[in-house]
């Protein structure tokens, strides 16, 4: 048994709105392995993409526990959080969300920057030239396609060799061709560093690339397989 | 993160920022603020370290100690001594020292005599400045920097005619012969010039004991003037101030001359407004940019937030990038603020004197703190948002960080305004009023702003269908609309105020030297050539301003107290005390005086000529005498007049021009009063310089008549005020710019919105002729109500000074009222075009994409 890269325990999330309260997500307890790859599928406002943030630290529980790599981020501060993420985890994003005024090379850089790591440069040009970008270096995004920059996106997520990885949508911003591409690629690279993969999409062609699949409807998690 | 890390990754971020031109509003404004201070901060400090040397010129050195007594040399001499003692290494004295000896003797060639007014000169007099003598009587005159030697006299043209002699005579005074050998015309610190009666003879120090002149209990006037550094000339005034006896006093350029400095502090003051206006203006614009740059790097924030980054890294990147802009910023301000006012002076070079001292460093150091506290002030309480972006928004593109209060970022706002007028004017009344003032405009303007906006809406109907849609617009995004035309309203407002306060300055000054302003003083006309002398000026097509009758006279009792006990130590000292008044009497009170106690008495008996005496003669005194000598209203004043007193009860306080070049008095008595006493009569007129000779017809048709040139004197003035109207207007020109980056910044915030609409609008099918017409019409209309904003603000504002603070009638200006809302709307027209034409050139799918 190895250890858990992840886990969380009843786990209740809700809004206000317009002075009523809406449960997102309820009772959601579950735990993932290091190394596994697990799908998060549901229609969309089934919670999914809530569930990706608040599991990454991003967002703070109403109630319940999460535990990433062993650190309880329901008891930590935006900051601590912060530290946890740069240290563990990478991100993959529908949108991709490369800072567009940063060259491919530099975006890269950005994680091993936020570490302070050595050679960040050599290791950003490598991790590059590892998804076929050797020679789009100094690009910015603009001139990029959607797969080009959806490919300096997973250079940037598995440069630092993360822990555990989120992705969001990883393809849904692309056409079935590139969005295969980008799939093999995202897990190719999952399988090198083997790092442990959370993949947030509706495509279930994709989710059943993953070892398991959790289900999601109306907040409330329905199947784990 | 590292701080090298930060620093690289902000420098990164701020260079393709600054490519892909988001700054460059921020930037622009910065350096509009900081070029218009430094221009302001250098050309002031070298304009006024020029004035003051012209100034020392016309005093004939930086500072002259008066007394009525030779001085102990302890004060003079011993103090340069010790100074080169305590400096042994440097052996060049850091003060000169001329001294004169001014008094009043009968000049003596055969058998006439003339009372004159003798100044002996030290060899080295005049330490500044220069005098004008001519070989000849009126022949050509030669600017020269020697003073008589010994042995010799140059003296004014009235000894020659009055003693009937030649230049190369001899004349004696005292026991001494002495040989005329050039004429003066033109000597720099005659400042007591217009009372000085008996005419100068200028001779040399060394040949004042031989004439034997002066003996103790003389009359004399002892000058002694000093030239040094302006820390040394501080250091010595600082010095020999408090050693002084109550008879002696210290002049300078800042209480001699008050034409031109009055002249000139207006000019400063002025200057510094349009500055401060240019800066707010600019700051306004730095802080729109700002939050529009702030809500640009939302994303940013939130995926370095999102890979780690902690709050205060993100926060601190945009504070370095922040520092790093506004070092740049003013930097090049500065160096931009030098080059234009070395451009001022190059345009000015002629009205320039030669040597016109460069500015010191302390605008440059200023002008880069400025622009910290400027950026920082401005941009930095929107900019702190970014540090709240939650790192979640990479998920969810809609979350906004949670704005700091609203109160806090005006709280912030209004304390740096308050700050920045408060360092520009030095003054908290000032500070509080326009603090108030701004205040009030704002409240009232958004009021405004709101009914014009409800009033639209309700008139839409009845638009022609082409301005309909545009109309709309503008009401539909009127969360967004009402405040930039609010903020269009207060900056056009600003502007015209600028250039209306501009255009009056400038007629005052105008106004106050006309063409024709009296040129040549005529003091000593005798009664009895009253009538010969206006028929000679009437015969050589000459103007003169009224024929004003004068007796000297000392004031001796207030109350009947004898002045000297009666005033305060240090108004012993005071010239109206010490010399001679010109008395004189007037019928009405002279156009440029105002009233500020008392009534001026009825002129009934319009033109008798001779009135009969009053039995109880009533004064009016001019108001700044009357305060230093604590004089009020029906106070009874004695006079001593010839070798009789004068009762008067004073019967009003009077305020004076004494900058208005025509003859002024302390006194003034009720016509009649002076009928017994000795009186001469007094005028002013203007000459063209081709007349002079006419002058000489003058002297030799009137010998007795006192004649003063001031022709040398208003040609500086003139050409000093020239030099300053060019100035103001550069710096206006600051304002205007600071002006187009409030409008360009208030443009660019609804941008992003625009774009998206308009792209939408596109795809779903109108055409970009329609668009246009829409933004014309949505532009155009909100130029118009901020120009109604404008004069509406400008009008109240004018109205408040006019009325207010400077006692004058107002009149609304009917002009305006057309021309600022067609100037608006073209103005604000033709720049949202311009900003907005990505609107009809992006191609709508990117735009979409974008979004």
């Amino acid at each position: 048994m190895s250890n858990l890269a992840l886990s969380i325990q009843a786990l209740h999330k809700s809004v206000e709105l317009n002075q009523q309260t809406i449960e997102i997500l309820s009772n959601i307890s579950l735990s993932i392995a290091e190394g596994d790859s697990v799908a998060i599928v549901g229609s969309s406002g089934s919670g999914k993409s809530t569930l990706l943030g608040l599991m990454a630290g991003l967002d703070n529980t109403t109630s319940g526990a999460v535990t990433l790599m062993g650190n309880n981020l329901t008891e930590m501060s935006e900051d601590q959080r912060a530290k946890v993420r740069a240290e563990h985890v990478g991100f993959v994003f529908q949108s991709f969300q490369l800072l567009p005024n940063l060259s491919a090379a530099e975006n890269v850089m950005l994680p091993m920057e936020v570490l302070n790591q050595k050679n960040a440069q050599n290791r950003a040009a490598a991790m590059l030239e590892r998804v076929g970008l050797s020679h789009r270096l100094t690009h910015y995004p603009n001139q990029l396609s959607g797969g080009e920059q959806q490919r300096v996106a997973l250079a940037r997520a598995f440069v630092t060799q993360p822990d555990i990885l989120f992705a969001d949508e990883p393809t849904g911003n692309l056409d079935t061709k590139t969005g295969n591409h980008i799939a093999d690629l995202l897990f190719e690279l999952n399988k090198e560093v083997n790092t442990t993969l959370i993949l947030v999409t509706h495509d279930e062609h994709l989710a059943k690339r993953c070892q398991c699949t959790i289900r999601l409807e109306a907040g409330a998690l329905v199947t784990a397989s | 993160m590292t701080l090298p890390t930060l620093l690289r990754l902000a420098l990164k971020l701020l260079f393709r920022e600054w490519r892909s031109g988001s700054l460059t509003v921020m930037a622009t404004a910065l350096l509009i603020a900081i070029t218009s201070h430094t221009t302001i901060g250098f050309f002031t400090e070298r304009l006024s370290n020029a004035m003051e040397a012209k100034a020392t010129h016309l005093l004939g050195a930086d500072l002259v100690i008066k007394s009525p007594s030779a001085m102990d040399s302890t004060l003079l001499e011993n103090y340069v001594d010790e100074q080169i003692a305590e400096r042994a290494n440097s052996n060049t004295p850091n003060l000169n020292i001329a001294s004169t000896v001014e008094f009043t003797t009968v000049a003596i060639a055969g058998d006439e005599l003339k009372l004159s007014s003798v100044k002996a000169v030290s060899n080295n007099y005049p330490l500044k400045g220069f005098m004008r003598t001519s070989l000849t009587l009126f022949g050509e005159e030669i600017t020269t920097t020697d003073s008589p030697p010994a042995g010799e006299l140059w003296v004014e043209h009235r000894v020659l005619s009055s003693l009937n002699i030649d230049v190369g005579d001899t004349v004696d005074i005292g026991d001494s012969s002495l040989k005329v050998s050039r004429v003066l015309t033109f000597e720099p610190d005659r400042s007591g010039a217009f009372y000085a009666l008996a005419p100068r003879i200028l001779m040399n120090l060394n040949d004042l004991p031989k004439a034997g002149i002066v003996q103790q209990g003389s009359r004399v006037d002892y000058r002694y003037l000093v030239e040094g550094s302006p820390a040394n000339i501080k250091a010595y005034r600082d010095w020999i101030k408090p050693q002084l006896t109550p008879s002696q006093s210290v002049l300078d350029i800042h209480n001699e001359r008050p034409a031109v400095s009055s002249s000139l502090v207006r000019a400063e003051s002025y200057m510094k407004l349009a500055g401060l206006v240019a800066i707010l203006l600019a700051a306004v614009a730095i802080a729109m940019s700002a939050r529009l740059y702030a809500e640009s790097h939302y994303d940013t924030s939130a995926l370095i937030r999102c890979l780690g980054g902690r709050q205060n890294d993100v926060l601190f990147i945009f504070i370095l990038q922040l520092a790093i802009l506004a070092f740049f910023s003013g930097v090049i301000g500065s160096l931009l603020g030098w080059v234009s006012q070395s451009f001022i002076a190059f345009l000015i070079k002629d009205m320039l004197p030669e040597s016109f001292p460069q500015a010191s460093l302390t605008s440059a150091w200023t002008g880069l703190a400025l622009s910290f506290i400027v950026l920082f002030g401005f941009s930095l309480p929107t900019l702190i948002r970014l540090r709240q972006v939650s790192p979640l928004r990479v998920l969810r593109k809609n979350l906004e960080p949670n704005s700091l209060s609203g109160a806090i970022i005006y709280l912030a706002t209004f304390i740096f305004i308050s700050l920045l007028i408060f360092a520009y004017t030095q003054d908290i009344k000032l500070t509080t009023a326009s603090l108030i003032g701004g205040a009030t405009i704002a409240l009232f303007g958004f009021i405004i702003v709101a009914l014009l906006f409800m009033l639209l809406n309700k008139l839409n109907q009845r638009f022609p269908l082409i301005i309909k849609s545009g109309i709309r617009n503008l009401i539909r995004r009127k969360n967004e609309t009402r405040w930039q035309t609010l903020a269009f309203g207060i900056t056009m407002m600003a502007m015209t105020l600028v250039v209306i306060i501009r255009s009056d300055l400038i007629d005052t000054w105008q106004s106050q030297l006309p063409e024709d302003i009296p040129n040549h003083f005529v003091m000593n006309i005798l009664p009895g050539d009253v009538n010969a002398f206006e028929e000679f000026l009437a015969d050589n097509n000459i103007t003169s301003s009224d024929l004003y009758p004068v007796s000297r006279g000392r004031l001796t009792h207030i109350n009947g107290v004898a002045v000297k006990a009666s005033v305060t130590k240090e108004e012993n000292g005071n010239e109206a005390l010490n010399r001679e008044l010109n008395l004189t009497e007037a019928k009405v009170m002279q156009k440029d005086n105002r009233l500020v106690q008392g009534e001026w008495w009825p002129n009934n008996v319009a033109s008798s000529k001779a009135t009969p005496a009053p039995t109880s003669p009533k004064v009016s005194i001019e108001a700044r005498l009357a305060k230093k000598l604590n004089i009020n209203l029906n106070d009874e004043l004695t006079f001593f007049i010839g070798s009789r007193h004068l009762k008067a009860n004073v019967s009003s306080i009077r305020t004076v021009k004494w900058d208005s070049f025509k003859p002024n008095f302390y006194m003034v008595f009720e016509p009649g009063s002076l009928n017994s006493y000795p009186t001469t009569n007094l005028t002013s007129f203007y000459l063209p310089e081709q007349n002079r000779n006419v002058l000489n017809a003058m002297l030799r048709q009137f010998p007795a008549i006192t004649l003063l040139e001031v022709g040398a004197i208003l040609e500086q003035i003139k050409s000093i005020l020239s030099q300053v109207t060019l100035a103001v207007e550069i710096v206006l020109s600051f304002v205007l710019f600071a002006g187009f980056a409030v409008t360009f910044a208030a443009l660019q915030s609804t941008l992003s919105q625009r774009l998206h609409e308009g792209a939408l609008m596109r795809t779903l099918g109108a055409s970009k002729r329609q668009i246009r017409i829409n933004q014309w019409v949505e532009y155009a209309m909100m130029g118009s109500l901020s120009g109604l904003i404008a004069i509406s603000g400008t009008e109240v504002v004018l109205w408040a000074l006019y009325t207010q603070v400077f006692h004058l009638e107002f009149n609304a200006n009917p002009l305006m009222i057309i021309l600022l809302p067609l100037i608006g709307a073209s103005v604000i027209g033709l720049f949202g075009v311009f900003t907005s034409r990505k609107v009809l050139n992006e191609s709508p799918t990117l735009v979409l994409r974008d979004v």
